[in-house]
């Protein structure tokens, strides 16, 4: 191989490679593929020689391994092609498998002469094994061998090919075979389990040996040696009568001789001996080593012993009627049947008997005797024949056929197969039905109780006819709730009638039968069935007889009845309907035809256009009178929750606004004129009240040039009322005492209305209408003082550390202190930090406390007056007035207000007596209103 | 914080309590913390005066119903405090808006107040009729007209008048009475909270 080198590393790389297989570099130039280039297809075999060593070595394996699965895979697949029934003889196949050669007997090998092929052979596909197989009339058919022993075909098998005729005719058992052979193929396997189990027995055989055998013959056999039995067998005329008592043995011992005939012929006499007809007589290959007695124990399977037999000259007598046998039903067997003794073939010839086929298909007989249901009671069974007359009899109890039943159905019967078929018509006997078979039963899953012997049908089939519990659909009849009792009754009457597979039993049988129906069903399967499935209904009577009402079952049924569960008989609907539905079933025909034949009343006459037609129900709501009202209302609550509530209150807002306006006109006017007249009409009381006294007393007892403390805390809004009430105080104090005043205030508006108060008091005017108080000389203005209590604290204690423009170094210096406030709270801030003050020191104890009050002050702060706390109080313009009559009318501010005051009062009374009135009426006369309306 | 805020806050409360106790020994001490006290409550008024510009000027911003009244509030605000820091509150012309806007608009509220007062007492009888509002009604109407002057002078004379009016003044004064203890004991209670630290006005809690 020419070797390119690489570019990049320099290393040497077969020119098959396009890339260095070290460095992975391009090493041609076109193996670059570049973009837009169509890479160039190249046979990837020419790369083999260049992979790695490790993958060759797997590839291999990979090929050896896909050859072992392929020629695996179609051993399996031609296995597995055929689906036919199990054959019963598979399991002898695997015996002569797993290498142990020697101890498979070689007519046992023979069973199955197409043999699966060995796994190393794979392209051979593994041939059909099966005992039917065997029969294929194809000669060419090749014959694989399943286990290695089997490829050693026994001797005598070989000795038998050659004595057989050559398979030239076509004669009435190629034909059968051929039909036999028309089932889909099976492989016989023996198990090889089998294989080792039974290799003690087939020591006894001794003779056969089958490792002398060569598979090279084997596997050229085919069915040609069964021809030749056939041939063998007419000539010999031992095809009529199945051979009971043969010597079968000594026919397998015929291998042992030398058959001069070619090794194709085979000799089946054996066949004939496994079905008691005795083989003509062949020269068959003779086993040297085969011992006398070595095949005695298969007759033991038939339940007679036969003498081991040398080879016998019985091959010529061989027929195929034991053939028959296997299936068909065994004829009553000659009592002594000797060895040797060709036995009579049945007409399988002349009549293709194949009944044995049938049963070894055939279903179970329900009516046969409950001591059909183990394998082995058959066995047993076959024992307890006659040892002459029966000696392979039990090859026919493999197929589960009673034998009194072999004799009459023997003749092509086949009729089982029709019935499996589930036709309908009924038959003049069952299927399964008949007189039971007593005596020896073979396997089969016959029911236990033999009074199911009288029912006709199957019990398999039975639950097929078992009607439901629930009706149909479309069964408007109620009847099916109709009570149990008429169920069971009738019972008895639909068990006469012709049993019918479609039979529509509504009720469950009773119990007894309905146990012996489950019991059959499962003996017939063989399987535990459940509770609930093989559960007698029981209850059913007296749940049909807890339905009230319910009228009774009008249609013949034979079930027992049913336990309705709750949610069931809720659903039942009013008797009146049940009543009104409910048909005569026994007006009804009965049907004639179809399924239902023989049934009545399944489905009720309806004519067309009847009044049984159900009643048109109107689709509207049918709601009463009451109901629509209801309806109509609330329709009407939700519709006026959306729509917006009219609001009607202009008239009663255009009211209010008149009165708020005429009220208010009316004072104004009146109460403007009487202050622009200057009236004073109204006269003023000159006795003053206890409080007002006080204060006078007071005032008279101010030192003169003293110091006195005015608090102004009251607001503008009040100004005028306060300005009326304390301007005659303080003219008073001035004219007296000519004291220094000091204002100060706890709000901050108090310290603006200082000058307000003294121009309207006329202090501050110039003299001769004032006094001519000088601001700073005569009067101090403090200003404001916060803090609240705490402040009126502080300036008690120390009047100079709070405010520095106080011209006092204790607060006991001022000679009186007046409070001027329109609300109560500062006033009794200024009592309770005063009392608090005047315990500590002595000199306030002497120090008056004047409090001037508005008329809504007045009477909060009396208590403190009544207490002595406050010296004298003057609350309101009524006190103001009275205390400037005394001082001579001086200002006169209090007096020109009280005219106008006191007309005020008046109207405001005379309006609240009137108004009050009016409203009162107009209210009474409303609510009647209302009333009346509501 | 909380903590300290509470301890100087009840520490303050205790001292100012028991220098009426010992006044020699916390005397001075109690009037020095008096002194923060009405020195903080001064500043309080500014503070509030400085919120309420605040407050006008976001709804100014917001454009809120009501904008235009608070600049004019604001305007007023600025000049007043303005004139009043410059020309001093004894000045004519702070007198004269004292003289001229403050107290007529005040005095003004205070004479609607009359009229409302009139109207709801005539009105009080169509909304409720009852033995409570009959007789409230009754009682002012007996009160006003013994009070109110006339012409004729008292209509049970001084000594009747005065007889009445002594008479339901002893319902007045009790109580008011009732109402001052009342108040002076709540005072009392919400000293001792705060004392206690049960109540913290401060923040804190």
């Amino acid at each position: 191989m020419a070797e390119i080198r690489c570019p990049n590393c320099g290393k040497n790389n077969p020119d098959v490679l396009d890339v260095c297989q070290f460095c992975q570099t391009p090493l041609k130039p076109e193996s670059v593929l570049r973009i837009g280039q169509t890479p160039t297809k190249k046979n990837t075999g020419e790369l083999e020689s260049v992979l790695p060593d490790w993958l060759k070595d797997v590839r291999q394996q990979a090929r050896d391994s896909a050859e072992a699965d392929a020629a695996a895979q179609a051993a399996a697949q031609s296995r597995s092609q055929k689906s036919e029934p199990p054959d019963l003889l598979a399991g002898l196949a695997s015996q002569t498998g797993s290498g142990d050669d020697e101890d498979v007997p070689d007519w046992l090998a023979s069973i199955n002469p197409t043999a699966k092929p060995k796994p190393s052979t794979p392209s051979t596909p593994e041939p059909s094994t099966d005992f039917f197989s065997q029969f294929d009339s194809g000669e060419s058919k090749p014959e694989a061998v399943s286990e290695p022993s089997q490829t050693d075909a026994p001797s005598w098998m070989d000795d038998l090919r050659e004595q057989s005729p050559p398979p030239a005719e076509k004669d009435e058992l190629s034909a059968w075979f051929s039909q036999a052979s028309e089932q889909p193929e099976e492989i016989v396997e023996l198990d090889s389990d089998v294989q080792q189990s039974d290799s003690g027995w087939a020591s006894n055989l001794g003779s056969v040996s089958t490792s002398a055998e060569k598979p090279a013959p084997k596997e050229e056999e085919d069915l040609s040696w069964l021809h030749n039995l056939e041939a063998a067998a007419k000539q010999t005329g031992d095809l009529q009568s199945p051979k009971q008592d043969v010597d079968w043995k000594a026919n397998f011992e015929m291998p042992s001789m030398p058959s001069p005939s070619a090794s194709s012929q085979e000799d089946l006499s054996w066949l004939d001996n496994l079905g008691g007809i005795e083989e003509p007589s062949q020269p068959v290959p003779q086993q040297p080593s085969t011992p006398q007695d070595d095949l005695s124990w298969l007759n033991k399977f038939g339940g007679t012993e036969e003498p081991s037999q040398p080879s016998q000259p019985a091959a010529p007598q061989e027929d195929l009627g034991w053939l028959n046998n296997l299936g068909a039903i065994s004829e009553p067997q000659p009592s002594a049947a000797t060895p040797n003794q060709p036995i009579p073939s049945q007409p399988f010839a002349s009549e293709e008997d194949l009944g044995w086929l049938n049963k070894l298909g055939r279903a179970p007989e329900p009516s046969q005797p409950s001591s059909a249901l183990t394998s082995g009671t058959s066995v047993e069974g076959a024992q307890e024949k006659p040892a002459s007359s029966e000696d392979l009899s039990w090859l026919n109890n493999l197929g589960g056929i009673p034998e009194s039943l072999q004799s009459s159905e023997a003749q092509k019967d086949l009729s089982w197969l029709n019935s499996l078929g589930g036709e309908s018509e009924p038959l003049s006997t069952p299927p399964f039905g008949g007189a039971p078979i007593e005596g020896s039963s073979p396997r089969q899953t016959a029911p236990l109780n033999k009074e199911h012997q009288q029912e006709t049908e199957p019990d398999w089939l039975k639950s097929a006819i078992q009607p439901p519990s629930m009706p149909a659909p479309g069964d408007l009849s109620m009847d099916w709730f109709a009570g149990t009792e008429q169920v069971a009754d009738e019972k008895p009457v639909a068990a006469t009638t012709q049993p019918t597979p479609f039979e529509t039993n509504i009720a469950s049988t009773p119990s007894e039968s309905s146990t012996l129906s489950n019991q059959d069903v499962d003996s017939l399967f063989s399987v535990e069935m459940p509770d609930w499935l093989s559960r007698p209904e029981t209850g059913a009577t007296e749940s049909a007889s807890q339905q009230a009402g319910v009228p009774p079952a009008e249609i013949d049924e034979s079930l027992s009845p049913v336990d309705l569960p709750s949610w069931v008989q809720a659903m039942r609907p009013v008797e009146a309907v049940i009543s009104e539905t409910r048909s005569s079933v026994a007006d009804q025909p009965t049907e004639t035809e179809g399924p239902l034949a023989g049934l009545q009343g399944v489905i009720p006459i309806a004519p067309i256009g009847s009044s049984r037609r159900p009643k048109a129900v109107s689709l509207k709501l049918q709601a009463s009178d009451e109901q629509q009202a209801s309806a109509a209302l609330l329709e009407q609550i939700l519709g006026s929750e959306t729509s917006p509530r009219a609001l009607i209150t202009s008239s009663f807002v255009a009211s209010q606004q008149w009165l708020r306006w005429a009220l208010a006109g009316l004072l104004l006017i009146v109460l403007s004129t009487i202050i622009f007249l200057r009236s004073q009409t109204i006269p003023v009381s000159a006795s003053l009240p206890l409080e007002v006294g006080n204060v006078s007393n007071a005032v008279m007892s101010i030192p003169a040039g003293a110091k006195v403390l005015v608090v102004i805390d009251y607001e503008p809004a009040l100004a005028g009322e306060m300005e009326a009430a304390s301007g005659s105080l303080l003219d008073q104090i001035v004219l007296l005492s000519h004291p220094n005043l000091s204002f100060i205030s706890t709000s901050p508006n108090g310290a603006a209305l200082v000058e307000r108060l003294l121009s309207n008091t006329k202090i501050n005017q110039p003299a001769p209408d004032g006094f001519g108080y000088q601001a700073g000389a005569q009067y101090l203005n403090l200003g404001y003082l916060p803090g609240g209590s705490a402040g009126i604290l502080g300036f008690i204690e120390v009047p100079g550390r709070i405010n520095s423009s106080a011209n006092v170094q204790s607060f006991s210096e001022y000679s009186a202190l007046v409070i001027l406030s329109d609300h109560a709270e500062s006033g009794r801030a200024w009592v309770e930090q005063l009392q608090n003050q005047k315990q500590n020191d002595l000199a306030l104890t002497n120090q008056p406390l004047l409090m001037v009050a508005s008329a809504q002050a007045g009477p909060l702060l009396q208590p403190y007056v009544s207490s002595g706390q406050i010296t004298g109080m003057v609350s309101g313009l009524s006190d103001a007035a009275r205390y400037e009559f005394v001082n001579n009318s001086r200002p006169g501010i209090a007096r020109n207000y009280w005219d106008a005051f006191g007309i005020g009062l008046i109207i405001s009374i005379a309006l609240m007596i009137v108004g009050g009135l009016w409203s009162l009426f107009t209210g009474i006369r409303e609510r009647r209103t209302e009333a009346k309306q509501g | 914080m909380r903590i300290f805020t509470a301890a100087f806050a009840i520490a303050a409360g205790f001292i100012v309590l028991l220098g009426y106790f010992f006044p020699d020994q916390l005397e001075a001490l109690r009037l020095l913390l008096i002194d923060w006290a009405i020195i903080i409550a001064g500043m309080a008024v500014l503070v509030g005066i400085f919120n309420l510009v605040a407050v006008q000027m976001e709804k100014i911003r917001a454009r809120q119903k009501g904008g235009t009244y608070a600049v004019i509030l604001i305007l007023a605000l600025i000049l007043t405090f303005g004139l009043g820091l410059i020309l001093g509150p004894d000045h004519p012309y702070m007198r004269l808006a004292m003289d001229a806007i403050i107290m007529p608009v005040e005095a003004s509220l205070m004479a609607i107040l009359a009229v409302t007062l009139i109207y709801a007492s005539i009105r009080l009888l169509r909304r409720r009729v009852d033995v409570v509002s009959v007789l409230f009604l009754v009682v002012a109407v007996i009160f006003l007209i013994l009070t109110a002057p006339t012409p004729f002078g008292p209509i049970l004379g001084d000594s009747g008048n005065q007889a009445i009016i002594n008479f339901l003044g002893m319902f007045s004064s009790g109580g008011a009475r009732g109402l001052l203890i009342g108040i002076a004991l709540g005072t009392l209670l919400t000293g001792l909270r705060v004392l206690f630290g049960i109540d913290r006005p401060y923040g804190g809690n």
